[in-house]
């Protein structure tokens, strides 16, 4: 049973946001207009944090995707009032995910997340209309008044299970389906597998003296592993 | 106009209602498949018609060239049988009208339930072999409780994110 997690080795970044793109599309993620992102009311599962080191002309800029952590003790769980907000069990991947038609959209979550990444919907998501045909069909489509966030493209996992089921196994730990934005990394930065699994890549970065997870202090296990640029 | 009685409307839409309902109803496929003929008496398995049920997460409607496998010469003096080869000279396709509407945000696979958990047919969509016309709305009732109390009786997951995407 995989417990799904990932690696992003910073050193590797280098702040191309092509994950934010696959993400996008993968998920069908709404466009905001510039009067709502002024709001800061604009939707992206995973963003780019930037931190700016030093002062002109030894000036350093770092990048750190930031997406759901997917906490094996997740905040946002807790508070939830209706389940909607759950975290799955081992057979599903230990992942957080949402089920749009139970949110009421308190954002008790977003409140509670300490990463900042569970998104509302303000108003009815709107696509420009030669984009609509683009619209990924393996992933719902949300609605003005509920939350949103990386579910680690679940519904490749549903369909990478549904394969490996036809052909009489399990799902393995590695190889057998990858997130949009890992897909997408052009210097492969990210890696995704399962962290119970020895043989997988992101086991062994996830033990690397080198990695480290986002405010670990708090308690709320992520399972994303950030690996430490070096000078 | 701009005081047109709406009490017109209404008498309307009420007298014409059954006519409506009759034309929303058995009218609605553009051919009256005869169920029991083919399934029932004949015996055909479903997958015949059905062909990705074993394949494809979707089951697929036959299409022009599946019916002529067998009604390329007529069988029967049948003018429904009739329209199939209509259709063919024609060359356009039959559009069916969709019964089982999946909910935008699930994921189904009739693959993984059909040959991985080998449910049968029957369990979801009822007695079809009994219909001697195209059914007009699901035989079974297919709601949330109902798809967890099969989940639970055989061990499948139950988990939110094996069917909500």
């Amino acid at each position: 049973m995989p417990r799904w997690g990932m690696a992003i080795d910073l050193d590797r970044c280098t702040g191309c946001q092509a994950c934010v793109v696959a993400c996008k599309q993968e998920n069908n993620v709404p466009f905001s207009t510039p009067a709502e992102a002024e709001y800061g009311r604009g939707i992206s599962w995973i963003k780019l944090m930037t931190v700016t080191e030093g002062e002109y002309p030894e000036v350093k800029v770092r990048y750190i995707p930031m997406f759901c952590q997917h906490c094996d003790h997740p905040p946002s769980v807790k508070v939830c009032p209706t389940g909607a907000m759950f975290k799955a069990s081992p057979e599903m991947g230990s992942t957080v995910g949402h089920v749009y038609a139970r949110c009421i959209g308190c954002r008790y979550c977003a409140n509670a997340c300490p990463y900042q990444i569970v998104y509302f919907n303000w108003n009815e998501p709107s696509w420009p209309e030669e984009l609509k045909l683009s619209f990924n069909p393996d992933k719902s489509i949300r609605y003005k008044g509920v939350v949103e966030k990386c579910e680690f493209c679940d519904h490749r996992q549903q369909m990478a299970k549904d394969r490996a089921a036809a052909e009489g196994r399990d799902l393995r730990g590695e190889g057998d389906y990858v997130p949009a934005c890992v897909q997408s990394c052009p210097t492969q930065a990210m890696v995704f597998g399962d962290l119970d699994d020895p043989s997988t890549r992101v086991y062994k970065l996830a033990k690397s003296p080198r990695a480290y997870r986002m405010q670990e202090d708090l308690g709320t296990e992520p399972k994303v592993y950030y690996l430490k640029q070096g000078e | 106009m701009r005081h047109f009685p709406l009490y017109v409307i209404w008498l309307f839409l009420f007298l014409a209602a059954p006519l409506l309902l009759a034309a929303g109803s058995n009218g609605s496929q553009p051919i009256r498949f005869n169920h029991k003929k083919h399934a029932g008496e004949m015996s055909l398995p479903c997958t015949t018609c059905h062909q990705t049920v074993k394949e494809q997460t979707y089951a697929s409607l036959p299409q022009v060239e599946t019916c002529l496998g067998c009604h390329a010469a007529a069988l029967t003096k049948n003018p429904e049988e009739e329209k199939i080869r209509q259709y063919a000279a024609k060359k356009e396709k039959i559009v069916w009208k969709r019964v089982y509407q999946l909910p935008r945000d699930l994921f189904f696979s009739h693959r993984r339930h059909v040959v991985s958990a080998k449910v049968e047919c029957v369990t979801c969509h009822g007695k079809m072999v009994d219909l001697t016309e195209p059914p007009t709305r699901p035989l079974v009732r297919q709601s949330m409780s109902w798809c967890i109390s099969c989940h639970q009786e055989k061990r499948a997951s139950v988990d939110c994110n094996a069917c909500h995407k």
